[in-house]
């Protein structure tokens, strides 16, 4: 009923009105070197505060997270993705940190204390209470958009509060997933056919300016953004 | 807010124009907001093509809202959302009631929404016993203080940060001047235990794709993520002019917004949700419901000259640029939308007769539409509120041959000067004996709040004439 009538209202709003075209929109020409890329990221994802880690090999990005652990707290309690690279990091950046705790986020079923006969409701508050109590959640970026300094989180197969209840976010992404702008990132991902119910767009730490437009970092959101960009070793 | 009260605003505009407090306020946050704004766009490469572009793509987008609504609507159900439609505030009012009744819900928390200002959303659910809390930190501090938000992006640009640190004190028992960090720190405390309780989240939709029904919600804080995340259900309010086309029309939306709004390149948070969590993700709600909403808009809609402002993004910048704004704050609109934009939607979406004075709340300098990130004409279409206004209204016989009178001297270059000359004669009188100008009350009620100008000793053209004799080059 109201559907109806809104929609005819929409229609006889329009009789007389002219479409006009789609703009074309502007398309990076080729895609710039890695090197190029590299370098945007880092300068625009720093004026947001992000900090920004460019190492070379696993290794490197192991010893990135583990500093990032051990100035957090003396036994940081962390969450992870279960994503190939931020479990791999995480797993070896834990077992390095003294007292660090890790739980990867891969399966309600793993949630601790969990009773087979629970509700999954209750299995996922639980999930969630995991995740609200870390004081680190590693991530993995599915892309970078080199431009504004943006990541961009996929959520299949993850729990989205890994990037938002901790304080502390650390992504890790390989660096063959810098791209140049947003455009490319979002055309990127249609192709891929995702069907996440949600894609997160990433710029820096959680802000506000709602006082005498004062900035102030860390809201509702983590207070500390890392991003660990990893480079293959140069051979 | 409740039901709108625009219609005593020259009241409020005339005692907030007195407000010098109110002023320093307003100054401090929208011209440091005007600053990064021309900062940012002065380092965006071709920025004016892209505001070209962006503009096209919400003109492509209004004029083919027909096919696009349905379009969202079959996408974002195929998604495993379910749409919902309302014809005016009652109705999108009902429908979220409904929906939290009937899974009973006690506590929503709420991420910033303009519609939900507009159709006093909160209203409806206090009345049926339901919770609703403000997340974003600007909104929580206007629900804490009991005020409406006074600004589309800054809710609460009329408060300094010694009265939210009173305000704090007083509700939530924080020490007197805290710090904005300590402020923060505090709504974040609060605020977290809400975000866990909370049976529902409401958000609002910034942009929405046809394409691919990907609902956009852009923000800074991370409580419009809490809300769309944590909850069991999610429910976005959305007028209908929020569709584009195509997912690739995102990018340039999102490129103009956040640097219109707050002077960045993007900000914290885009969310783009499709629907309700899939069985292979470990959170977000199990229900999402998009409420698209008409309240007026349709008559934008059917308005050829007014259409264009459904292009608005709500972006705020008209607010921070106007002269008008900036010495009455936005309360005095009395309406969700203030400043240049809401003085030119107000009219068509609560009926002109109730904010006839609302269009004359400009000095049509023309900086909003300088601002504008998609180049609304907002001059233009107050000019033609006046005209409608004005035609509406049978002109008086004194007024007409005023008028006559004016247009027979303006054409005649003898009368004008001669015109031109009593007039200084005239003032020149009046500024040595002030009490004269007393004697004539439309000058009376002019000089309430102003200065007379002091007409200078030679006229222009004058001035002009004896340069060009001067250099007869003209130089
Ligand atoms: S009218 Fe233009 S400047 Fe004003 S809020 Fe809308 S988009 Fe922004």
């Amino acid at each position: 009923m109201a559907r109806k009538t809104v929609l005819d209202a929409v229609r006889d709003a329009l009789a007389d009105a002219v479409v006009p075209p789609l703009p074309r929109l502007a398309r990076a020409s080729a895609a710039p070197d890695r090197h190029v890329l590299a370098a945007r990221f880092a300068r625009e994802a720093g004026t947001v505060g992000t900090i920004v880690h460019e190492v070379e090999g696993l290794g490197a990005a192991i010893s990135a997270v583990a500093a990032v652990l051990a100035a957090t707290a003396t036994s940081p309690r962390v969450v992870a993705w279960p994503t190939p690279l931020a479990r791999t990091v995480a797993t070896a950046a834990v077992a390095a940190t003294p007292g660090a705790s890790l739980h990867i986020v891969d399966d309600a079923a793993t949630a601790p204390g969990r009773d087979p006969a629970d509700d999954l409701a209750a299995v996922r508050a639980a999930t969630t209470d995991v995740i609200a109590a870390a004081d680190v959640g590693i991530t993995e970026a599915e892309y970078l958009v080199a431009d504004s300094g943006t990541l961009v989180l996929r959520a299949a197969g993850r729990a989205r509060g890994v990037s938002l209840l901790p304080p502390v976010h650390v992504a890790v992404v390989a660096c063959d997933r810098l791209v140049a702008d947003l455009g490319a990132a979002l055309a990127h991902l249609r192709a891929t056919g995702a069907r996440d119910s949600c894609i997160t767009l990433v710029t820096g730490p959680s802000r506000t300016a709602d006082i005498e437009k004062k900035l102030v970092v860390g809201v509702h959101g983590p207070c500390t953004l890392h991003v660990v960009l990893l480079a293959p070793p140069e051979a | 807010m409740a039901a709108p009260a625009a219609d005593d605003f020259r009241a409020r505009a005339a005692a907030a124009a007195g407000d010098a407090a109110l002023h320093r306020k307003l100054d401090v946050a929208s011209l440091r907001f005007l600053d990064e704004r021309a900062q940012v766009f002065a380092a965006l490469p071709d920025a004016e093509a892209r505001r070209d572009r962006a503009r096209a793509v919400k003109a492509h987008a209004i004029a083919s809202l027909a096919t696009l609504l349905p379009q969202l609507e079959q996408r974002f159900t195929a998604n495993g959302g379910v749409v919902h439609w309302a014809r005016d505030a009652a109705e999108a009012c009902a429908i979220v009631l409904d929906i939290a009744t009937r899974a009973g819900v006690r506590l929503v928390v709420k991420g910033k929404s303009m519609v939900s200002e507009e159709i006093a959303l909160n209203a409806a659910l206090a009345a049926a016993d339901i919770e609703a809390v403000e997340t974003d930190l600007g909104e929580y501090i206007v629900q804490l203080a009991g005020e409406p938000p006074s600004h589309i992006i800054t809710p609460a640009i009329h408060l300094s940060q010694d009265d939210v640190a009173d305000l704090f004190a007083r509700r939530l028992g924080e020490p007197r001047h805290a710090t904005a960090e300590a402020l923060t720190a505090a709504a974040r405390r609060v605020l977290r235990t809400k975000f866990r309780a909370a049976g529902m989240g409401v958000t609002g939709v910034n942009f929405a794709s046809a394409e691919s029904g990907a609902l956009v919600v852009v923000e800074n804080e991370g409580n419009g993520r809490m809300a769309l995340t944590l909850p069991r259900i999610h429910v976005a309010l959305m007028g209908i002019e929020k569709v584009v086309a195509r997912d690739e029309d995102l990018a340039p939306m999102l490129e103009l917004l956040p640097r219109s709004a707050t002077g960045q390149s993007l900000t914290s948070y885009v969310s783009l949700v499709t629907g309700p969590r899939r069985p292979d993700e470990m959170d977000g709600p199990d229900e999402v419901h998009l409420v698209v909403l008409d309240n007026g808009r349709t008559r934008l809609l059917a308005d050829p000259i007014m259409r264009e402002a459904l292009y608005c993004l709500r972006c705020g910048a008209c607010l921070n640029a106007c002269p008008v704004y900036r010495r009455i704050g936005g309360h005095a609109y009395g309406y969700a939308y203030s400043g240049p934009i809401g003085a030119v939607i107000a009219p068509a979406l609560l009926g002109v007769e109730r904010v006839a004075d609302l269009p004359y709340a400009s000095t049509l300098c023309g900086a909003c539409r300088d601002v504008c990130p998609v180049r609304i004409d907002i001059p233009h279409l107050l000019l033609e509120w006046r005209a409608r206004i004005a035609a509406a209204v049978p002109r008086s016989w004194g007024e007409r041959l005023l008028v006559r009178a004016w247009r027979t001297i303006a054409a005649s270059p003898p009368l004008y000067h001669v015109a031109t000359g009593a007039m200084r004669a005239a003032f020149a009188v009046v500024a040595h004996v002030p009490a004269l100008a007393a004697l004539l009350p439309p000058l009376a009620a002019w000089r309430r709040g102003r200065e007379l100008p002091t007409f200078a000793t030679r006229p222009f053209h004058r001035r002009w004439r004896e340069r060009r004799v001067a250099s007869p080059d003209g130089a």
